[in-house]
């Protein structure tokens, strides 16, 4: 495990330990897959995940690449160009 | 958490009845799972997301005239929701286009201006998103992102008439305490034209259904807009801004648009450009609560399908019951609506005398002549869903 993901892992169950995660959310879990604990940890910063899993049958590769995107220019989250391309990569082969 | 999964008769019933002559389609595809969970003060709802909460009112709470506040739709976009002192809780009142400032507090509200009760739809403009063809992202809301409540408050336009409203108003914007976990995201806000905010069934409202706001519904106090999609009823309302000017906001700007010109209602023009334009009045609609798709009835038995109509404050004159895909129409009868703004009843005796399968279909028409739709509008968020629905029943 790299420094990233190292980094992410903690940043994931610091989340889950906090209050902002809502009652019953820390029952879900992504596909176990490489970058899942990157994808759990920049994205569970302002939602839950079972976002994903609602948007799976709606979202290609194109659509989960917009959504995302979304997320980084138009919703202000703060994630670099590489881990939003392992979170697209991710999101486009498992949902 | 409970877990339950859907009746799938529907598309059997579509392959059944593939019929060339058919204007109606059966056995469109629904989610086939639905989750029940519950958020403090309410009673299990259909969960679409955990944060921020998205939870949505199943059928079986939909069949009172006025939905239960603990069993009414949640719906937010951003996480950070507070829980506010109503002792402590202040509104603020001004703007460029306001000729002066005004605080009030709950008691001042409660005080110095009229009471009103209005029975009003709230209904999510994404309600019944998860339905669509083509598939549209977002929260995959079927039936429930929608309720009927009587809302008590005060007139937003006596409140407004309190600060003065100058003669180049424009819009009026409106600010609830929820807020984003980031800085950078959008803050939600909206804006309404000031016409629209000066209509005398436009409220602030602290009451619902003779009881205090819940809390997931925008405790203490939150807008009303009868008629118009609930985008605009912002909740934990804290500040209210008459300006000359149109509002700027994401959620304005670049959320809760349609296809200019693709669909009827009020036009909020000053939000409006040559591809989109807001979303604004509610849509005719019905929705059957007596029965889902794939519900099977015992021969010989009495049955009746009931349900309810409603549209964006015209009032519904039919509702009318198809059995034969479409091809011919029966009225159904209405009941009392308390408000035109509120949902209407009806019903229509089923027969159950043959077995089989019996191909429902139901369309409302409104006291302007508007009538459901039997193709959905394509939009790219999924909204105004209103297209007539459809239910195979299995008669056995």
């Amino acid at each position: 495990m790299n420094t990233q993901l190292r980094c992410a892992s903690a940043l994931a169950a610091a989340l889950f330990a906090s209050l902002a995660v809502a009652a019953g959310e820390e029952s879900m879990q992504l596909q176990d897959a490489p970058d899942r604990d990157l994808v759990v940890a920049r994205c569970s910063v302002c939602h839950s995940v079972d976002y994903v899993q609602m948007n799976a049958p709606v979202l290609d590769r194109a659509g989960w690449q917009k959504s995302v995107r979304k997320m980084i220019d138009q919703f202000g989250a703060p994630i670099g160009e590489d881990d939003a391309n392992q979170i697209i990569e991710y999101l486009a082969t498992h949902y | 958490m409970v877990t339950r999964r859907r009746v799938v008769a529907g598309s059997i019933g579509g392959l059944l009845l593939s019929s060339l002559s058919a204007p109606l389609t059966f056995g469109a595809a629904e989610p086939d799972q639905e989750s029940l969970a519950q958020l403090p003060g309410k009673r299990p709802l259909i969960k679409r997301t955990f944060r921020p909460p998205n939870y949505e009112t199943p059928l079986a709470d939909l069949r009172s005239q006025m939905t239960d506040n603990d069993a009414f739709f949640v719906r937010y976009h951003l996480a950070s929701i507070p829980e506010i002192d109503p002792r402590t809780w202040r509104l603020r009142i001004g703007g460029a286009s306001a000729n002066r400032t005004l605080e009030l507090s709950l008691a001042d509200l409660k005080r110095d201006f009229k009471r009103v009760h209005l029975a009003a739809i709230n209904q999510c403009s994404g309600n019944r998103r998860g339905l669509f063809t083509p598939r549209a992202a977002g929260v995959q809301w079927t039936y429930g992102a929608m309720g009927n409540a009587l809302w008590g408050g005060v007139r937003l336009r006596d409140v407004l008439n309190r600060v003065g409203v100058k003669g180049d108003a424009l819009e009026v914007v409106l600010e609830g305490a929820d807020a984003a976990l980031l800085a950078a995201t959008p803050d939600f806000a909206k804006s309404l034209p000031v016409d629209r905010a000066l209509d005398a069934d436009t409220l602030i409202a602290f009451e619902m259904n003779g009881e205090p706001l819940p809390h997931w519904n925008g405790a203490p106090v939150r807008l009303v807009v009868p008629g118009w999609t609930a985008t605009y009823w912002v909740k934990h309302l804290t500040s209210i801004n008459v300006e000359p000017k149109a509002f700027d906001g994401f959620w304005m700007k670049s959320a809760y648009r349609i296809p200019t010109g693709a669909f009827p209602g009020a036009r909020f023009k000053s939000q409006e450009n040559a591809q989109t334009t807001p979303i604004t009045e509610i849509l005719i609609n019905s929705l059957v609560t007596s029965h889902s798709n794939g519900a099977r009835l015992e021969r010989g038995r009495a049955a009746e399908l009931f349900g309810w109509a409603w549209d964006g404050g015209t009032g519904i004159s039919t509702v009318e019951v198809s059995s034969d895909e479409g091809r011919s129409w029966r009225p159904a009868k209405l009941g009392e609506a308390p408000s035109s703004y509120s949902w209407r009843g009806f019903r229509m005796p089923l027969d159950t005398a043959k077995p089989g399968s019996l191909q429902i279909a139901v369309r409302a028409t409104g006291r302007n002549g508007a009538r459901q739709p039997d193709k959905l509008t394509p939009n790219p968020s999924g909204y105004h869903h209103n297209m007539i629905q459809t239910l195979t029943l299995e008669v056995a």
